[in-house]
C-alpha cells in the first residue's frame, strides 16, 4: 500500500456486546472493560485530528446506535480536541448504561451480532459515498456472547459485503471460548483476531492497543498474530460431523457425509450417475455398461447407464 | 435498438444515414435497422392524402438510382413496439398497419420530445435538484429485482464469446466497442466469480470466420482477467463465426458434469456470422446438451441470433449504450431460475481442505509447482493447492471452503424487497440501517423538494419499509442491502431458519479444530513428504519421454496433460500400488477421441471413451470404447 496521505483518515465502527448474561460470566466486570475499550476509543480518535468514529451497543434483543447517538449531538467528525474526549465518553458509558439496564435478563448469551454488522456496513457505505476525501474504514467487535447458528448466514453476508467494500472486521473476544464465527470474518475481510483469556482478562487495552488500533496502512508493516490454523471445514448436515470430503447437493449447496437418494433439505431426487471417483457409489457392474455408446459429454466420467432413480 | 428520429426534417438533402430503410422483401433479415443508404435497393411507401405530414425528401445518389428523388422514411417501428416480437417480420411492405405508433399516428407524426424541458431549475438557478432527481429515478430502478426463492443453477460453467470481427471497431461506444467490451468482460468476470464461487468460466474469441479458445475453463479470475487485458485481443480481422464460437464453446463444456448449468454467453457486434456448415444443426446440439446460449448485441437485433437465445431458454438483449450493455451483461451475473424441464440434480463431492502451514521447510505446490509455505491439502491426494475454490490438480476433486458454498446461501433465502411507504407511517428519527436521522425531520414536505444538503438522505419523502421487520429505510440503504449486502439489518438474525438443520461451525468443530491442530502437525510432515513422493511419480521429470501416444500427440495438436515441472522432486520409494490407482487420483481428461493407446498409460491419460465403474479391487478400471472393451491398470 502507498502511504497515504495526510487527508486520509480512518473511519471505524465499534460494536460493543453488553449482553448482560454473557458479561456475567466474565473475570473482567462490564464497567472495567468498557472504561478501557473508552480508552482505546481516545487513542484512536487521537491518532489522526479526522478519524472518525461510530459506536454501536448489541444485545441479544437491539443493537442500537450509541455514539453518534441519535437525538443531537455532535456529529462524529467534530471530534478532534481533548476536551470532546468527554463527551464521547460519557455519551458512551450512559448508553451503554442504558442498555444494559434496559434490557431483561436474556441468559442466552447470544447477541446480534450479524444485526450489528449489517447496520455498521450500512452505515460505512453512508459515509463512503458522502466523504469528500479517502476514508479507510474498519470495523472492531469487541464480543462476549457466544455462536448461534441461527446467525451463520446474515454474518457470512456480512462478511462478503464487508470483503467488498475492503472494510477490515477486527474481532476481540473477552468473555468465553473461540468464536468461528467472528475467526472467520476476520481471515476473510484480513483483520485481526483475539481471544482474551481468563489470566488476560486485565490486559485487554493492551491487546487493543497492539492489535487493533492500527490503521489500514500501518498493519502491512506489523506483523499481527495471524491465525494460520483457521478451520475451515464444513460439518455435515446428517450427523453435525466435520467433514473432510462431503456430498454436496446441487441445487441446495447443503453438505452431507454419504450419498443419499433424496437431498434431507430440499427434498431433490437424486439420478445415480458417477460424478467423478469417490466413495459409497454402488458398485454397479460393467455388465450395465452395454448400455452404450459413449455419450456426448465426454471426458469427466458420467455414465451412460441408466440412471437409477429411487423415488 | 433501432434507431428512433427525431424532429422531422424539412429539407433536402438530410442526413440520410441514419434515416433510410431497406427491406428486399426475401425473408426476414435484420428487420428494423438503419442500413445506409448505398445499400441495394429502396422501397416506396404509398402516401395516403392525410399523411402528408412531413416527410424525408431525400435524393440519393447510389448507382441503380442516381438522382431520382425518392420518398424515403424514417424507421418503420412504432415507438414503444417490443422488439422481441418476432411475429412482427412482415416482408409485405405494402401494408402499413405494423408502422403505426401507440396513438395512431406515423412515428414522424408525433410531437418530437422536448428533452430539455424535462430539466428544471430551481430558484436559484441550479438544476442540482433535477440532477439528483434523476439519478435517484435511476437508482429506484434498479430496486425491482427478483427475489423469488427458486431453485437456481448455482454450479454453473459459462462460456464467453467475444466477436472480435471488424464490427467491433465501429466507435459508438467509447473509445471502440471491443475496449469498452473487453473492459467490462473485465468486471463482468470478477463479479462471476464472486458470486458463484463453485462455477467456472472460460474465454472464446472469433473473428475472421474462425473461433479461438482464449482460456480453459477455470474458476480463478485472474488467468481470465490477464487474457482480458492482453492487448492482441484487440486486434480485429474478418467476419465472426458464432457456429465455430458455439461449437467450441460445446466442446468445452462437454467437460461440465450433468448437474451444472451450462451457458455461453456473447458479446456480439457483427449483424454477420459466417459459418462453415448448417447453425440449424448447432442448434440441435444446443438443444440436446442442454447449454444455454444468450446474447447481448451492441448494433441490432439479428433474428438467427434471437432465435438460438430463444430456442435453448437463454436471454437476448441489445445494448443501446454503455449503460445498457453493463445491466444486459450483469443480468446473467446471479444464478439463473431453473427451468423445470432440467431434473439433474446430483451430490457433488466436494473436499473442505485445511489450511495450513508446513513451519520451516517450504513445500512444492501442485497448482504452480513453487515452493510454498502455506496452503490447503486436498483431503483425497494430499496434494498442497495454493488457493480455493479450485479442482485439485492431481486427482481433480473440487476443494472448496465452506465460507464458498455459504456465498451462495443468499440466493437461496433471499430479503424481501422493501416497500415504498410515506414519511408519516414511520415513526422513527432515523433510518434504521444507517443512523442517519431524515433531513425532514419526519414530516412531508408538500412541495417538491429543494436542493437538500449531500448529508441528509435524498428522496426524504419517501421512506423503504422492510414487510418482514417493519423498519424504515433510506433509498441509499435499501439499495446497498438489495445490491451487496443482502440481507436485512432488521430482520437478520432470522428466528426461525428455512432449512431444517444449518451448518457447521458449532462446538463439534472446535473441537475437532483443535484436536486437528495437534494431530496435524504430525501428520501433515508426513503427507507432505508422500505427497511429493506421489506426485513425483506422475510429475517426474521425464514425463515427457516417456509418456504415451495419446498424451503426447493428440490428433487436434493441443495437449492436455500437466505441465512439465521446474523443479525435480526426487522420488525415494513409490508405492507401486499408488501409482495406477486411477480411482483415487486420476483426472480425466477430455480428449475421448483419442487414437488407440493401448494402455493406460498414467493416471491422468484414460484412452478411448469413458470410465464406467471401478471394479471391485479398486485398482483397475473398466473403460468402454465406442463398444469394445479395454481394460487399464
Amino acid at each position: 500500500m502507498a502511504e497515504p496521505l495526510e487527508s486520509e483518515s480512518s473511519l471505524l465502527v465499534v460494536v460493543l456486546d453488553v449482553n448482560a448474561g454473557a458479561w456475567a460470566q466474565s473475570a473482567l466486570p462490564l464497567d472495567r472493560a468498557l472504561q478501557q475499550a473508552v480508552i482505546f476509543i481516545n487513542a484512536y480518535l487521537a491518532l489522526n485530528t479526522e478519524n472518525r468514529l461510530v459506536v454501536l451497543g448489541t444485545n441479544a434483543h437491539e443493537c442500537r446506535y450509541l455514539y453518534p447517538a441519535p437525538g443531537g449531538g455532535a456529529p462524529a467528525h467534530d471530534v478532534q480536541v481533548y476536551e470532546q474526549f468527554r463527551a464521547v465518553d460519557a455519551r458512551l458509558l450512559s448508553g451503554a448504561a442504558a442498555m444494559v439496564d434496559g434490557a431483561a435478563s436474556d441468559g442466552a448469551g447470544h447477541s446480534l451480532v450479524s444485526r450489528a454488522l449489517s447496520m455498521a456496513l450500512c452505515h460505512i457505505r453512508r459515509t463512503l459515498s458522502s466523504a469528500t476525501s479517502k476514508v479507510w474504514p474498519r470495523i472492531l467487535v469487541l464480543s462476549a456472547g457466544s455462536d448461534s447458528t441461527r446467525e451463520y448466514i446474515s454474518l457470512m453476508n456480512s462478511i462478503f459485503a464487508a470483503q467488498k467494500m475492503s472494510v477490515l472486521i477486527d474481532a476481540c473476544k473477552v468473555v468465553g471460548p473461540d468464536s468461528v464465527f467472528l475467526q472467520q470474518a476476520a481471515d476473510i475481510t484480513g483483520g485481526n483476531y483475539v481471544r482474551l483469556d481468563a489470566a488476560g482478562s486485565e490486559s485487554l487495552l493492551q491487546t487493543l492497543m497492539f492489535t487493533c488500533l492500527a490503521d489500514h496502512y500501518t498493519r502491512g508493516i506489523l506483523n499481527a498474530p495471524g491465525n494460520e490454523l483457521i478451520d475451515f471445514r464444513a460439518t455435515c448436515f446428517c450427523h453435525k460431523r466435520v467433514v473432510d470430503i462431503g456430498f454436496v447437493c446441487s441445487v441446495c449447496l447443503s453438505i452431507f457425509c454419504q450419498m443419499a437418494p433424496v437431498c434431507s433439505t430440499c427434498q431433490t431426487k437424486f439420478s445415480f450417475k458417477i460424478a467423478g471417483a469417490g466413495k459409497g457409489r454402488p458398485a454397479a457392474a460393467p455388465a450395465a455398461a452395454t448400455a452404450s455408446a459413449p455419450s456426448a459429454a465426454g471426458g469427466t466420467p458420467s455414465a451412460a447407464m441408466s440412471s437409477l432413480n429411487l423415488s | 435498438q433501432p434507431k428512433t428520429p427525431e424532429a422531422p426534417k424539412r429539407h433536402l438533402g438530410a442526413d440520410l444515414s441514419r434515416h433510410a430503410t431497406a427491406g428486399t422483401g426475401e425473408g426476414p433479415q435484420e428487420h428494423g435497422i438503419s442500413i445506409p443508404f448505398h445499400s441495394r435497393s429502396h422501397t416506396i411507401f404509398p402516401l395516403s392524402v392525410a399523411q402528408t405530414q412531413p416527410f424525408l425528401l431525400a435524393v440519393t445518389n447510389t448507382g441503380a438510382c442516381s438522382g431520382k428523388p425518392l420518398l424515403l422514411l424514417p424507421m418503420a417501428r412504432p415507438a414503444n413496439e417490443p422488439a422481441d416480437d418476432e411475429d412482427y417480420i412482415d416482408i409485405d411492405d405494402t401494408e402499413t398497419e405494423g408502422l403505426k405508433g401507440a396513438s395512431g399516428g406515423y412515428a414522424w407524426e408525433e410531437e418530437y420530445k422536448r428533452s430539455w424541458d424535462v430539466i428544471q431549475e430551481d430558484a436559484s438557478g441550479s438544476i442540482q435538484s433535477s440532477v439528483e432527481g434523476f439519478s435517484d429515478q435511476l437508482k429506484r430502478r434498479r430496486r425491482l429485482r427478483d427475489t423469488a426463492a427458486v431453485q437456481r443453477g448455482i454450479i454453473r460453467h459459462i462460456v464467453v464469446v467475444v466477436d472480435q470481427s471488424e464490427s467491433m471497431a465501429v466507435r459508438d461506444l467509447v473509445p471502440s466497442r471491443i475496449h469498452a467490451t473487453l473492459s467490462l468482460l473485465e468486471t463482468f468476470v470478477s463479479e462471476f466469480v464472486d458470486q458463484n464461487p463453485i462455477s467456472q468460466l472460460s474465454l472464446v474469441a472469433t473473428k475472421d470466420g474462425l473461433a479461438e479458445a482464449l482460456t480453459e475453463l477455470s474458476g480463478n479470475p485472474m488467468d481470465h482477467i490477464g487474457a482480458l487485458r492482453d492487448k492482441s485481443n484487440r486486434d480485429l480481422a474478418g467476419e465472426p463465426s458464432l457456429q465455430n464460437a458455439l461449437e467450441l464453446g460445446m466442446h468445452g463444456l462437454r467437460r461440465a458434469p450433468a448437474h451444472g448449468l451450462r451457458e455461453i454467453i456473447c458479446v456480439f457486434g457483427s449483424l454477420t456470422t459466417c459459418d462453415p456448415g448448417d447453425i440449424e444443426q448447432t442448434l440441435q446440439a444446443l438443444k440436446r446438451a442442454e447449454v444455454r446460449v444468450s446474447m447481448v448485441h451492441l448494433a441490432a437485433e439479428v433474428f438467427a441470433f434471437k432465435r438460438i437465445c430463444r430456442e435453448t431458454g437463454g436471454r437476448f438483449a441489445v445494448a443501446v449504450d454503455a449503460d445498457n450493455m453493463k445491466d444486459a451483461l450483469m443480468a446473467s451475473v446471479p444464478p439463473p431460475p431453473l427451468s423445470a424441464s432440467r431434473a439433474t440434480a446430483d451430490m457433488v463431492q466436494m473436499g473442505f481442505p485445511i489450511k495450513t502451514s508446513s513451519g520451516s521447510l517450504p513445500t512444492p505446490c501442485a497448482c504452480h509447482h513453487q515452493l510454498t509455505f502455506a496452503g490447503h491439502i486436498c483431503p483425497r491426494c494430499r496434494a498442497k493447492v495454493c488457493s480455493l475454490p479450485t479442482d485439485c490438480d492431481v486427482c481433480g476433486l473440487p476443494l472448496v471452503s465452506a465460507p464458498h458454498l455459504a456465498r451462495s446461501y443468499r440466493h437461496l433465502f433471499p430479503e424481501e424487497n422493501y416497500a415504498e411507504t410515506a414519511a408519516a407511517n414511520v415513526p422513527a428519527r432515523a433510518c434504521f440501517g444507517c443512523g442517519v436521522e431524515w433531513a425532514d425531520g419526519g414530516k412531508a414536505p408538500p412541495s417538491p423538494r429543494n436542493g437538500s444538503a449531500a448529508a441528509a438522505p435524498r428522496h426524504t419523502q419517501t421512506r423503504y419499509q422492510c414487510p418482514g421487520c417493519k423498519q424504515a429505510f433510506c433509498l441509499e440503504c435499501d439499495i446497498f442491502v438489495h445490491e451487496s449486502l443482502h440481507n436485512c439489518p432488521g430482520c437478520s438474525p432470522p428466528n426461525t431458519l428455512p432449512l431444517s438443520s444449518i451448518p457447521p461451525h458449532n462446538t463439534m468443530a472446535r473441537i475437532a479444530a483443535s484436536v486437528t491442530v495437534f494431530v496435524a502437525v504430525f501428520v501433515v510432515a508426513v503427507f507432505a513428504a508422500e505427497g511429493a513422493a506421489r506426485g513425483a511419480a506422475y510429475y517426474g521429470q521425464d514425463w515427457d519421454e516417456q509418456g504415451c501416444g495419446c498424451c503426447c500427440e493428440h490428433p487436434d495438436g493441443y495437449q492436455q496433460r500437466r505441465h512439465v515441472p521446474q523443479i525435480t522432486v526426487h522420488v525415494i520409494q513409490p508405492p507401486p500400488t499408488y501409482i495406477y490407482d486411477v480411482t483415487q487420483t486420476a483426472c480425466y481428461t477430455e480428449h475421448s477421441d483419442c487414437c488407440g493407446c493401448p494402455y493406460v498409460c498414467g493416471p491422468t491419460c484414460i484412452p478411448q471413451g469413458e470410465v464406467l465403474a471401478p471394479c471391485n479391487i479398486g485398482k483397475r478400471v473398466v473403460v468402454a470404447d465406442n463398444g469394445r472393451k479395454r481394460k487399464g491398470c
